[in-house]
C-alpha cells in the first residue's frame, strides 16, 4: 500500500512535470480546479508581477511563447495577482463549468470528497465557519431617539468609550477608601481587543502591527497559544497573554509582564480539539518564542491536561494569580457550546476575572473543516444567555464578558455590547483590515498577502508598519462608528449600552430566538 | 539633495519599480503602450542572463529597459538605482563630459555626447548603471549602446519607482552622504569639479 | 367605584415585563421647609397648576412628607387597586406579614374632571416581631413591596415610606389635587409632577410620583440607559414592574444610599457620572475615587435627557442629566429651598426670591431638613 502510494506520488510528479493536467493517478481529480484565472493576454505587459507574487505555485511565465499562464487547480483565489497587475488584466472567477445543479450535494462537498478521497486525509482549512447559518446580528435591528430625547451628537459632546474589564467589588466603600485596589482590571479605551493570534499562525510583522495598533489606540492584542517574542515585551503592558494547552512560551517573566493573562480552553472555530504548528513552520524566532527546539512540531493538546474539572481550573487560575501576584486579571476563554451559561457561570465563581466566549464564527489559523463547520454555537445566542445567568447569579460584577467569533463591524460590536458583552475581540476583521482575502489557506503557512506565514521571502509584504496604520484605522472608524450609534441613542457613555437590550428589537426571528436573545420583535 | 534609497527588509520582489520606470519614461505614459510600442530593450531576461540586445528583439520579447533594478537571492530583495553621489564617481570617469550634474544636483546625462565607453559603469559603486542599445553615437561601434541610469523622473514631484512600491520599501529623501563611502576612494578632485 | 376600562388598559401596557418601558416629558416642582415647617398641598397645586402646558392631561401626582405625624413611626402604604377582586387577597397577605395599625380608604372628592378612577386605600403597618428577627425593617418591607407589585395582578403599592405619602393619577396635577382633597394634608416637603407621556395611555400606576420606602422621585426626561439600569437592579433583587424609567431611579437610590451607603455626592457621582476628561484631570485622589465609582457602578449610570428631584423624609435633591438636556431651577427664600422645572412655578407661590440659578449638569443640588439652605456640589 505504501510502496503502491509513492509510486502514485512519482507519476503524479512526472505527469505534472509534463505539464498533463488531465485525471491521473494519485491526485485523480486534481484536474477540477475550482478557480479560473481569466487574463486578457491583449493587457498584459509580461512585467510578471504575478508570477513572482504567487504563493501557490499557480502562476508561471513561458518564455517560448512570451505568456503568462496559470495551473489553475492550484489557484486559491486569494487575488495577490489580481491586486498587484499593474494593467488590471486579471480576473479570478469560479471554474464555470460547475457541476450539474443540486441543492443537496454542493461543490464544496463534492469536492471535498474527492479530496478525501485522493489522500485519505482530514480536510483542513483556516479562517472561520463559513456556512449559512443564520447570523443573530443580521436580524437585530437598534433604537434611535426620536424627539422625546435628543440623540447626543459626538462631534460636539463627549462620548465615552473606557471600558474597565475584569473583576469589580459588588459595591464601593462608603469611607471614601479605594475599594478596588484588589481588583485589577484592564482599561480599554475602546472595547475592541486584538482576539488571540499566535505568532506562528501569523507573522512577525502583524504581531508587531497589532501591538502597535493597540497601543496607539488604548486596548489589548492577545499572544495567542504561542507566547510572545522577546522583542514584543515592550508592548507587554497591551498584551493579554495566553496560557493554552501546550504552555507555549509559558514562563514567570512573561506572565508578569502582560496587562492581562488568558487560560484557553477552547476555540470558537475547533471547540474540543487542539493543534498543530508542523515543525519545519517552527523557525529559530518561532522557537525562541515558544520556547521549543527548532524544526519540533509544536502539539497542542485537546484539553489541558491539567484540566480535567472545573475545580482544577480553580487551581491553575490561582496558581497564575499567584504567579503575578494578583496584579493582573486572570480571563478563561472558552467556545460557546450548548452549556455556555453553566460553564461561564463555573468559570466565574472558580476566579477568574474574565470569561471570553468564542463563538462558532470564530476564525482559525488551522482547523478540520467538519469541525469548524459544525460544532459550537452562534456567539449572540452564547452571550445573551451568559450574561443573562451571570446577573440571574448575582454575579454579573465579578467577571467581564469579552464576546469573539463573528464581530463583522462596529454594529456588531455595539449589539454585542447591548446584549451583554463588556468588550468584543476581533480576529478575522483585523487580518482583513490589513489585505486578507478570506482564501482560507491561513494553515497553509504561505499566504501571498505575508500575514498568516512566516517564510522569509513572504515577510516583507506585510511590513508592520502597514499593519500599524491599517488596523489603528480600523479601530479609529469603528470607534467614531460606535460614539455615532450610541448618540443617536441618546447615550454618551458605553457603560448604559452595556446589557441595554431594550435597544435591541429583532426581525424575522420566531418568539423562541427572540427570548433566547432576551430582546424583542420590532415593532413592539 | 534627495535621492531614492531602498529600506532593507521591506522588499517583496514584485518588481514593480521597474515597470512604473518604464512607464514613467516613455511618451504615451500607460502601461500597454510604454511595454508594446515604445519601451526600450533590456538586456537581462526574466532569470537574469544576459541576453544579446539583438536576439532579444528578435525573439520579440518585450522586455522593457528600467533605470531600477531589484536583486534578488533567495530570500532577500533591494532596489537599486543612481544615487546622484555628490562626489560622482561616474562623473570623473566620464572622459568626454557626457555626464554632468545639473544645479539641483542630479547626475545626468548628455546623450548625443556618451560612446559607450563604459567607464562609468566600471566607476559606479552601486552597479546603477546600465547600457541603452537602441542608441549609438559611434556608427562603426554596433550595440554597444549609451548611458543609461535613473534621472530620478524629470518633471515629476516623486520618482514613479518610489510612489508606486506597495511596501513603501523605497524613500524619497534627503540624508547625510555617509562618511564610510566618501573614505573608501579618495580622489583629489581637481578645483573646477569641487 | 372601579372602571373596567382601566384593567383593560392596563393589561394593554402591561407588555412582557421586562421589555416594556415608557417614555415621559413633564414639568416638576417641589420644595421643602428647613426648619420643618409645614404648609398645605394649596401652594404646590398653584405651582404645578402654573406648568400646565408641560403635561397632557395624561398624569400628575404629589408626595409629600410630614402628612401623617399620627402614624409618623409606621410604614404608610398607599395601595392602588384597579380592581376589586385583589383587595381581600392583598389584605391577607398584608395581615400574614405585617402588623396592621390602621386602614382606611384614601379619602377622595369626585370631580368631573376625573372621570374614572382606581380605588385606593392605605395601611399603616409594621414588620411583626417574627420577621423583625430576621431582616432589617427597610430590607423586609421593600421585599413586600416587591411581592405585591409583582405578585398581584391588580395592586401596586404606590408608596410605602414612613410620614409620607404619594397621590398621582391619571388628569392634570391641579384637578388630581383636588381630587385627593390635598389641600387638607400638611407636609414640610411637597413634590409634584405634570405628565407628558408619549407612548403608552396614561395608566394610574404609570404617574409620578414613584416611591420606595421613604423615596420619592419625579422625573421630567428619558432614561436612554434604562434597560442597563433596569438589568442592574435586578441583579440585587429590585424588580421593575412600573414600566417607567423613573422607577429606575428610586430603587437606585434605595440601593446607593441605603444599602451601600454612600453619601449623596457620592450618589449623585453614580447616577451622573463625571466625564472621563475631567476625572482624568483630577487630583490623584479624586481621580481613584470617582474612578472606582464609575468603575462599580457603570450600570447604575443615568443617561439619558433627565432633571428629577428626589424626596425623602430628610431632604430635597435635585440633579440634572451630564448634559443638561432638562431644564431645572433653583431657588432659596428664607427657609424654603424651591426645585422646578421653569421659574414662574416657583414665582407663583413666592414672588420674592433670594436667590435663583441653574445649576450645573450633572452636580447636584441638596437641601436638607433642619440645615440652612446651603448650595452643595460634587466638590
Amino acid at each position: 500500500m505504501e510502496s503502491n502510494s509513492v509510486a502514485q506520488q512519482e507519476h503524479t510528479e512526472i505527469v505534472d512535470q509534463l505539464g498533463i493536467r488531465s485525471l491521473r493517478p494519485g491526485r485523480y481529480f486534481g484536474s477540477l480546479p475550482q478557480y479560473y484565472v481569466d487574463r486578457d493576454h491583449d493587457k498584459c505587459i509580461r512585467c510578471l508581477v504575478c508570477v513572482r507574487q504567487c504563493s501557490w505555485d499557480a502562476t508561471f511565465y513561458d518564455a517560448n511563447r512570451n505568456i503568462v499562464y496559470n495551473k489553475y487547480e492550484n489557484c486559491v483565489n486569494c487575488k495577490r495577482c489580481v491586486a498587484m497587475c499593474p494593467t488590471q488584466c486579471i480576473r479570478i472567477r469560479e471554474w464555470t463549468d460547475g457541476f450539474r445543479d443540486n441543492d443537496n450535494w454542493s461543490d464544496k462537498n463534492i469536492r471535498g470528497i474527492y479530496k478525501q478521497a485522493d489522500t485519505g486525509g482530514v480536510l483542513l482549512t483556516g479562517c472561520g465557519n463559513d456556512k449559512e447559518y443564520s447570523t443573530y446580528f443580521d436580524k437585530i435591528v437598534l433604537d434611535a431617539s426620536q424627539v422625546t430625547n435628543p440623540s447626543i451628537d459626538p462631534l460636539r459632546e463627549p462620548m465615552e468609550l473606557r471600558s474597565f474589564i475584569g473583576r469589580k467589588p459588588e459595591k464601593a466603600d462608603s469611607s471614601r477608601e479605594l475599594s478596588t485596589k484588589d481588583y485589577p482590571n484592564i482599561v480599554a479605551e475602546v472595547p475592541i481587543i486584538f482576539a488571540p493570534m499566535s505568532f506562528g499562525s501569523i507573522s512577525y510583522n502583524f504581531q508587531e502591527g497589532l501591538a502597535r495598533a493597540a497601543t496607539n489606540m488604548g486596548t489589548y492584542f492577545n499572544t495567542g497559544e504561542g507566547g510572545l517574542h522577546p522583542n514584543f515585551y515592550k508592548y507587554g503592558k497591551r498584551a493579554i497573554v495566553q496560557v493554552a494547552s501546550g504552555r507555549f512560551g509559558v514562563s514567570a517573566t512573561y506572565l508578569k509582564q502582560a496587562a492581562a493573562v488568558e487560560i484557553k480552553i477552547g476555540q470558537g472555530a475547533k471547540p474540543g480539539i487542539g493543534g498543530h504548528l508542523p515543525g519545519e513552520k517552527v523557525t529559530a524566532e518561532i522557537s525562541r518564542t515558544r520556547m521549543i527546539p527548532e524544526g519540533s512540531d509544536a502539539i497542542s493538546p485537546a484539553p489541558q491536561h491539567d484540566i480535567y474539572s472545573i475545580e482544577d481550573l480553580r487551581l491553575l487560575i490561582y496558581a497564575i494569580k499567584e504567579a503575578v501576584e494578583y496584579s493582573v486579571p486572570v480571563s478563561v476563554k472558552i467556545a460557546a457550546v450548548h452549556n455556555v451559561a453553566a460553564i461561564a457561570s463555573g468559570i466565574i465563581r472558580a476566579g477568574a476575572d474574565i470569561v471570553v466566549i468564542d463563538g462558532f464564527r470564530g476564525g482559525t489559523g488551522a482547523a478540520p473543516t467538519i469541525i469548524r463547520d459544525n460544532v459550537g454555537i452562534p456567539i449572540e445566542v452564547a452571550l445573551a444567555q451568559v450574561d443573562q445567568r451571570l446577573r440571574d447569579e448575582g454575579i454579573r460584577h465579578c467577571g467581564s464578558i469579552i464576546a469573539a467569533g463573528g464581530i463583522r463591524s462596529s454594529a456588531d460590536v455595539v449589539k454585542a455590547i447591548a446584549l451583554g458583552a463588556d468588550a468584543v475581540y476581533i480576529g478575522t476583521a483585523a487580518l482583513l483590515a490589513v489585505g486578507c482575502t478570506l482564501c482560507q489557506q491561513c494553515h497553509r503557512g504561505r499566504c501571498a498577502w505575508g500575514i498568516t506565514t512566516n517564510r522569509p521571502e513572504l515577510l516583507p509584504r506585510l511590513p508592520a508598519d502597514f499593519a500599524e496604520e491599517r488596523l489603528t484605522n480600523l479601530l479609529r472608524g469603528w470607534s467614531h462608528e460606535i460614539q455615532e450609534m450610541l448618540g443617536l441613542m441618546g447615550l454618551n457613555s458605553i457603560e448604559s449600552l452595556r446589557g441595554n437590550r431594550l435597544k435591541l428589537r429583532g426581525v424575522g426571528l420566531t418568539k423562541y430566538e427572540l427570548d433566547t436573545l432576551g430582546i424583542e420583535q420590532a415593532g413592539r | 539633495m534627495k535621492v531614492v534609497y531602498p529600506v532593507l527588509g521591506r522588499c517583496i520582489n514584485c518588481h514593480l519599480c521597474e515597470v512604473a520606470c518604464v512607464i514613467s519614461h516613455s511618451e504615451s505614459r500607460e502601461p500597454i503602450s510604454a511595454y508594446f510600442f515604445e519601451g526600450l530593450r533590456f538586456n537581462w531576461d526574466q532569470s537574469q542572463n544576459y541576453v544579446d540586445p539583438a536576439q532579444a528583439k528578435q525573439a520579440g520579447a518585450p522586455i522593457p529597459l528600467s533605470r531600477c533594478k531589484v536583486w534578488e537571492d533567495n530570500v532577500s530583495f533591494t532596489s537599486t538605482m543612481c544615487r546622484h553621489c555628490e562626489v560622482a564617481d561616474c562623473v570623473l570617469a566620464c572622459k568626454n563630459g557626457a555626464l554632468y550634474r545639473d544645479e539641483s544636483g542630479r547626475v545626468l546625462l548628455n546623450e548625443d555626447k556618451c560612446v559607450g565607453c563604459w567607464m562609468c559603469i566600471m566607476a559606479c559603486r552601486f552597479g546603477a548603471i546600465t547600457r541603452n542599445v537602441e542608441k549609438q553615437n559611434v556608427p562603426g561601434v554596433k550595440s554597444n549602446g549609451i548611458n543609461h541610469h535613473c534621472d530620478l523622473c524629470g518633471d515629476m514631484k516623486i520618482p514613479a519607482c518610489v510612489a508606486v512600491c506597495p511596501t513603501r520599501a523605497l524613500v524619497y529623501e534627503e540624508r547625510d552622504y555617509p562618511q564610510e563611502m566618501e573614505s573608501e576612494i579618495t580622489i583629489e578632485l581637481p578645483a573646477e569639479i569641487a | 367605584m372601579i372602571n373596567m376600562m382601566n384593567t383593560e388598559r392596563k393589561q394593554y401596557v402591561r407588555r412582557d415585563p421586562r421589555y416594556g418601558k415608557d417614555i415621559s416629558s413633564c414639568g416638576i416642582v417641589g420644595f421643602i421647609n428647613h426648619d420643618g415647617k409645614l404648609t398645605d398641598g394649596s401652594y404646590i397645586r398653584r405651582a404645578i397648576a402654573n406648568m400646565h402646558d408641560r403635561g397632557n392631561g395624561l398624569g400628575g401626582g404629589f408626595a409629600a412628607y410630614g402628612i401623617y405625624p399620627e402614624y409618623a413611626e409606621l410604614y404608610a402604604l398607599h395601595i392602588m387597586y384597579d380592581s376589586k377582586d385583589d383587595v381581600q387577597d392583598v389584605e391577607k397577605y398584608l395581615k400574614e406579614h405585617l402588623k396592621i395599625y390602621h386602614s382606611e380608604d384614601i379619602p377622595i372628592f369626585e370631580t368631573p374632571k376625573v372621570p374614572d378612577y382606581p380605588y385606593f386605600r392605605r395601611y399603616f403597618v409594621e414588620p411583626t416581631e417574627k420577621h423583625r428577627k430576621f431582616q432589617a425593617d427597610d430590607d423586609y418591607m421593600v421585599s413586600i413591596v416587591m411581592h405585591i407589585n409583582v405578585h398581584f395582578e391588580h395592586a401596586y403599592i404606590i408608596s410605602s415610606g414612613k410620614n409620607m405619602g404619594v397621590f398621582k393619577g391619571v388628569g392634570f396635577p391641579e384637578d388630581l389635587a383636588e381630587f385627593f382633597r390635598l389641600d387638607e394634608y400638611e407636609g414640610y416637603i411637597w413634590t409634584a409632577h405634570n405628565r407628558f407621556p408619549t407612548n403608552t395611555p396614561g395608566w394610574w400606576g404609570g404617574a409620578h410620583p414613584f416611591a420606595l420606602l421613604d423615596w420619592s422621585i419625579v422625573h421630567n426626561g428619558e432614561i436612554s440607559s434604562y434597560g442597563t439600569n433596569r438589568r442592574y437592579l435586578e441583579m440585587f433583587g429590585y424588580n421593575c414592574t412600573l414600566q417607567t424609567d423613573t422607577e429606575v431611579v428610586a430603587y437606585l437610590m434605595d440601593l446607593l444610599v441605603r444599602k451601600h451607603n454612600l453619601d449623596f455626592q457620592a450618589a449623585s457621582a453614580v447616577l451622573a457620572p463625571p466625564f472621563w476628561k475631567d476625572i482624568d484631570s483630577m487630583s490623584e485622589e479624586r481621580k481613584n475615587y470617582y474612578t472606582q465609582l464609575r468603575m462599580i457602578y457603570g450600570g447604575a449610570a443615568l443617561n439619558g435627557p433627565f432633571a428629577f428631584l428626589m424626596a425623602y423624609s430628610q431632604g430635597l435633591i435635585g440633579l440634572n442629566d451630564r448634559i443638561k438636556l432638562r431644564p431645572l431651577v433653583v431657588a432659596v427664600n428664607g427657609q424654603t429651598t424651591y426645585m422646578s422645572s421653569e421659574e414662574a412655578a416657583i414665582r407663583e407661590i413666592s414672588p420674592e426670591l433670594e436667590q435663583i440659578w441653574a445649576p450645573r449638569a450633572g452636580w447636584p443640588v441638596i437641601a436638607k431638613l433642619n440645615e440652612s439652605p446651603v448650595i452643595m456640589s460634587v466638590e
